[in-house]
């Protein structure tokens, strides 16, 4: 650990922090910023990133009635103390995991408005302004629940900092957003840290930030284990450790392998012909044609809210098309006799949590094996985790364990088509290893996988073929072009 | 001109019309009358006519929680049958003999939900919870927390909607119902909605005080009475006056001797 700079506009030293149920889930913990620097906070999931972010705002022990000892210092004020808490929206504005559940107003320019009504700062003009700021002003009166996932992102951050607030504390910002959001995240940041502001981000994919980054404070099971400096961050050394503690630092080209050629040779699973599909009568994808074959893995990969979920929710016979059709196995999903619809074609969707029908883990692999014969042990034997978790409800899990389970839970079906939504959203590289070997699993045993996705990382590690959705069309690309794509807009940024 | 003008002018446009602090005096009061009166004519004068509305203006938002609601009748008729079926018979249909307690019940209770519900339905359909929590707590003057709780939960209401088509789909393809029947489907059903729904609530918690929400400033502004307002008033007066002449049995009177 380096010495503790005194001059720093954000200084906290957590001996523990803890919530009310659990003892120490950070602990000796000290990071500091200052003035213009970006720190950086990285970890395994599970290492108490997120707590440790509760606990230096003052949510942990004042919302959450959890412990905190310590002592922090956010730009003057020491938000541990009741009176100083109040203050801190003023200094600092911080945004947490989950997007969707952090939205309070029905419209993006209600909630832009919320914030600046709340300190005072309620003015039009600001609020597009930062609508502009942030892509969002087209969308400015869309009911919330219409805007798509990495929109949804775009608008927790947008409303977060409108005040512009001194210190920035953001928790997994990458998380969903797509390229061109990302760019514009780390240009809003830049700004931020030229006039003089400090951000802490936590964050998985380092990449995004190592160039901002003064420097970067590694957690590992609640205790900050190691900090790398600017300098420290240019050399590959660094880099590689980061790597082995399970922090993806690398570029995704580091990925690219040559073994992934596109095989022709599989029966066609998916087979869309001039399809236009979307809501009410409002078409959002129109003429699209693809074909996916039997042990192949596609990504999708486009702007938010570009269709690609709207494509894979009518793959699944979850949506009816507007015009032209949908084959999975020669079968209309929607209208198909197989039983469980599954089978065929099943959908993970964004948020794991819709597929759980249980209230244990038990209960819910149970459930599985029930419907589709498939032993329980089959179910978890890649995840060992499992066993101290049966007693779960499955809503408790860590982000990256309800993915697992619900991805496994997918697989269980063997389906023909396995459709995935932002499987990697807020993932740490082990949890990518599963989600590459439960991939794995499905294409050896036929399936056609079709992910939509905004991860480079997941396109070079496991894509066979790549779509490019945007502007209301799907057109197919190669799988380095994809990435190209997917890299273009943050290689000057 | 330019979209964001246009956006301007539609917002202009919304804060045109009614004001949702009268609205929801006028939900309120109503939800008091329907509780309070217990005569079935003055509950059915205020009641259907309030339902309709309601429902006709929450159809293309809501139409699975007012399909929901309508179900609901069903478990409304048991629970009749069950605790209040007494009194001569009115019905007799194989083994199931109806009489009057049941059938007294049934109504009252129907028609008080249902008014309820209307009311309730008319409400969110014509508010926007934005408005309504700048509305509430500067007409009003409603405790700040009280107000954005009232508004989160209208939101909720649209939030829930669409969990719940996620979480049909997702039964669809696992083999299950997508529309509840047995307790244990309901559970299925319920157990992530409320899991989602807690999270949020926690969290849009947290978010907004780390927006500043304690430390909103609310100005104090009149109760704005345009038309619109005048006639939503006038209304609730007049059903008013409905619920006490029922209670007083004026309205029964008036019915008896009626010609017809």
């Amino acid at each position: 650990m380096t010495e503790r700079r005194s001059s720093a506009v954000l200084e906290a030293h957590i001996e523990e922090a803890s919530y009310p149920s659990k003892r120490g889930v950070v602990k000796n913990s000290f990071f500091s910023g200052n003035g213009g620097e970006l720190t950086l906070i990285a970890g395994p999931s599970g290492s108490g990133k997120t707590t440790l972010l509760l606990a230096i705002t003052g949510v942990l022990k004042h919302l959450l009635q959890g412990r905190v000892v310590g002592k922090v210092n956010l730009a003057g004020i020491n938000p541990l103390t009741e009176e100083d808490f109040i203050e801190v929206p003023r200094v600092v504005g911080a945004v947490m995991q989950d997007p969707d559940k952090q939205l309070a107003m029905p419209t993006p320019y209600d909630e832009v408005l919320f914030t600046l009504e709340n300190l005072g700062l309620g003015d039009e003009e600001r609020v597009w302004s930062v609508l502009r700021e942030y892509g969002l002003e087209e969308h400015a009166f869309k009911p919330v629940e219409h805007l798509s996932g990495g929109q949804q992102r775009r608008l927790v951050i947008a409303a977060a900092l409108a005040h512009d607030p001194e210190v920035v504390v953001l928790d997994e910002p990458t998380a969903s957003l797509d390229p061109w959001g990302i760019k514009s995240l780390k240009e809003t940041l830049k700004k931020l840290l030229d006039r003089g502001k400090t951000a802490v981000v936590v964050e998985h994919k380092l990449r995004y930030f190592l160039d901002t980054a003064s420097r970067i404070y590694v957690i590992k099971n609640g205790v900050m284990s190691a900090e790398y400096s600017r300098n420290d961050l240019r050399s590959s050394n660094a880099l590689r450790q980061l790597l082995m503690t399970g922090i993806d630092a690398l570029p995704p080209e580091a990925h690219i392998h040559d073994a992934r050629d596109v095989r022709r040779s599989g029966e066609a699973v998916v087979l869309v012909e001039g399809l236009a599909c979307g809501y009410g009568d409002e078409a959002v994808l129109e003429d699209v044609d693809m074909e996916i074959r039997s042990g192949e893995v596609a990504v999708l990969v486009g702007p938010n809210g570009s269709g690609k979920t709207t494509l894979l929710k009518c793959i699944a016979g979850l949506l009816t098309p507007m015009d032209g059709r949908v084959r999975v196995c020669g079968e209309d999903p929607r209208h198909t006799n197989i039983r469980p619809r599954g089978r065929l074609a099943f959908y993970v969707p964004q948020i794991p949590d819709y597929v759980f029908v249980s209230s244990t883990v038990e209960g819910e692999l149970g459930e599985v094996s029930r419907k589709v014969g498939v032993p329980v042990s089959e179910i978890t034997h890649s995840a060992p985790w499992v066993k101290g978790a049966l007693d779960q409800p499955p809503y408790r899990l860590s982000h990256g364990q309800r993915r697992w389970l619900a991805l496994s839970i997918g697989l269980a079906y063997r389906p023909r088509a396995l459709l995935l939504d932002e499987p990697t959203t807020g993932l740490d590289l082990r949890f990518m290893g599963e989600l590459r070997r439960l991939l794995a699993r499905a294409t050896r045993a036929g399936a056609a996988v079709l992910i939509a996705t905004h991860d480079p990382r997941l396109v070079a590690e496991v894509a066979d073929r790549a779509f490019i959705v945007d502007s209301g069309r799907v057109r197919e690309v190669g799988v380095v072009d994809a990435l190209k794509y997917l890299e273009e807009p943050l290689r000057g940024s | 001109m330019t979209r964001s003008s246009i956006w301007r002018s539609r917002y202009a446009g919304r804060e045109g019309s009614l004001d949702p602090a009268v609205l929801f005096v006028y939900g309120l009061a109503l939800t008091l009358v329907l509780f309070i009166d217990r005569d079935a004519l003055s509950l059915a004068l205020i009641g259907v006519p309030n339902a309709f509305i309601g429902f006709a203006l929450g159809w293309r938002k809501y139409k699975v929680l007012i399909a929901l609601f309508l179900l609901g009748f069903a478990g409304l008729a048991i629970n009749a049958l069950l605790l209040t079926n007494v009194g001569p018979a009115v019905l007799v249909v194989g083994p199931l003999i109806v009489r009057a307690g049941a059938v007294n019940t049934f109504v009252t209770v129907g028609l008080r939900i249902t008014g309820i519900a209307g009311v309730a339905f008319l409400f969110v359909s014509l508010v926007d919870p934005a408005r309504t929590v700048r509305s509430l707590e500067r007409e009003l003057r409603l405790p700040k927390g009280v107000c954005f709780a009232l508004a989160y939960a209208l939101r909720l209401i649209n939030l829930l909607s669409k969990d719940l088509r996620e979480v049909q789909g997702a039964r669809i393809l696992r083999g299950y119902r997508s529309v509840p029947i047995t307790p244990s489907d309901i559970k299925s059903v319920l157990t992530p909605l409320l899991s989602v729904g807690y999270e949020r609530a926690l969290w849009v918690g947290i978010a907004a005080e780390l927006r500043g929400f304690r430390l909103r400033s609310v100005s104090k502004e009149p109760l704005r009475i345009g038309w619109r307002e005048a006639i939503v008033l006038t209304l609730l007066a007049l059903q008013i006056l409905v619920a006490l002449a029922g209670t007083l049995g004026y309205l029964q009177l008036v019915a008896t001797y009626t010609p017809h």
